[in-house]
């Protein structure tokens, strides 16, 4: 018998190695985490700040408020991660910080909103002052759709808040329905169930749109 | 109007939008800028002035708490006296002297 034959060389399986053995796994660095690791702290902030970044995006699909949301994520990350009990991923439980986060900026924008309105019922308009922030001009769209964007998150905006989570993070994010199951903490046949509502009702509100407007 | 044809057409395109968003690349000092939100809320934190601690709310609230039971249970106590003592009427006739006989014209 010869020598097995082997198609990788050592020089190349070295570099591989050093490369695993430096990115620690999300257990150790849960463990740093806890003990106030600040070097922990930023490898999580590089490893997870795209995801989180585009998760906040899809649901405030504006880009100051997104970073907002994001810095928000990772500071309750920091603050609150002896509570992760590890019963799901690391990756599942800042998903669902973003997704809190998220309604959390939706909701205060709604509010200051109904108070500018309220302002200005009043005739305080010289008194408020808003940023004109576009709230659904999705960076991500592309030049041609820049204008069914704006039309379809003026619809999502309308839905129920666990509606408008499911289809965010399936169609949008692109999760599949077991992540989002898990996200939200319900059954995945729960998820399908409020997929099929939120599709149903973006139809009927994207139709009503559509019949004036075309 | 447009055909049911066209509208169903233009919301499909629409709902076909959520598809094709790119990823966008967050802010490469984002690590920077969350470290210095966290030491400037820090900051905050220790420079709370005392009337704003919990702690100072929570006596507030218990001193006007037990004012008030007080000014209860004497108020009360003091109207029990009075019921107690004379007969209302009676009380009211003294006040404008028509108990009185003694009058010197």
């Amino acid at each position: 018998m010869g020598q097995p034959i082997s198609f990788i060389s050592t020089e190349y399986i070295y570099p591989i190695i050093t490369i695993t053995a430096d990115i620690p796994k999300d257990d150790d660095l849960v463990t740093l985490l806890i003990k106030g690791d600040q070097a922990a702290f930023k490898q999580l902030v590089e490893r997870f700040q795209n995801i989180v970044f585009n998760t906040c995006l899809n649901f405030l699909t504006n880009q100051e408020d997104a970073e907002d949301a994001t810095q928000e994520v990772f500071i309750e990350v920091f603050n609150a991660i002896d509570q992760f009990k590890g019963q799901s991923k690391l990756s599942t439980w800042i998903y669902r910080i973003a997704v809190t986060k998220s309604l959390e900026h939706i909701r205060r924008r709604k509010s200051k909103k109904r108070w500018a309105f309220m302002q200005s019922l009043f005739g305080n308009e010289d008194q408020i002052w808003a940023p004109s922030r576009d709230a659904n001009d999705h960076p991500g769209a592309m030049m041609e759709n820049k204008e069914r964007s704006k039309v379809l998150f003026s619809a999502i905006d309308q839905l129920p808040d666990n509606q408008r989570v499911a289809f965010t993070l399936h169609k949008i994010d692109g999760q599949s329905y077991q992540e989002v199951s898990q996200i939200m903490e319900l059954s995945v046949s729960s998820v399908e169930s409020l997929m099929f509502r939120a599709k149903k009702n973006l139809q009927k509100k994207l139709t009503g749109y559509y019949k004036k407007n075309l | 109007m447009k055909s049911k044809k066209e509208i169903d057409k233009a919301v499909q395109r629409t709902l076909d939008v959520a598809d094709n968003l790119k990823k966008v690349s967050s802010n490469p000092f984002l690590y920077e800028k969350i470290i210095h939100s966290m030491s400037e809320s820090e900051t905050k934190n220790q420079g709370v002035p005392l009337i704003n601690s919990l702690a100072f709310k929570l006596a507030a609230f218990a001193v006007v708490l037990v004012l008030n039971i007080t000014t209860l249970y004497l108020v009360t106590s003091d109207s029990a006296t009075i019921t107690e003592s004379s007969d209302p009427i009676e009380s009211l006739a003294e006040e404008y002297y028509l108990t009185t006989s003694d009058y010197d014209y």
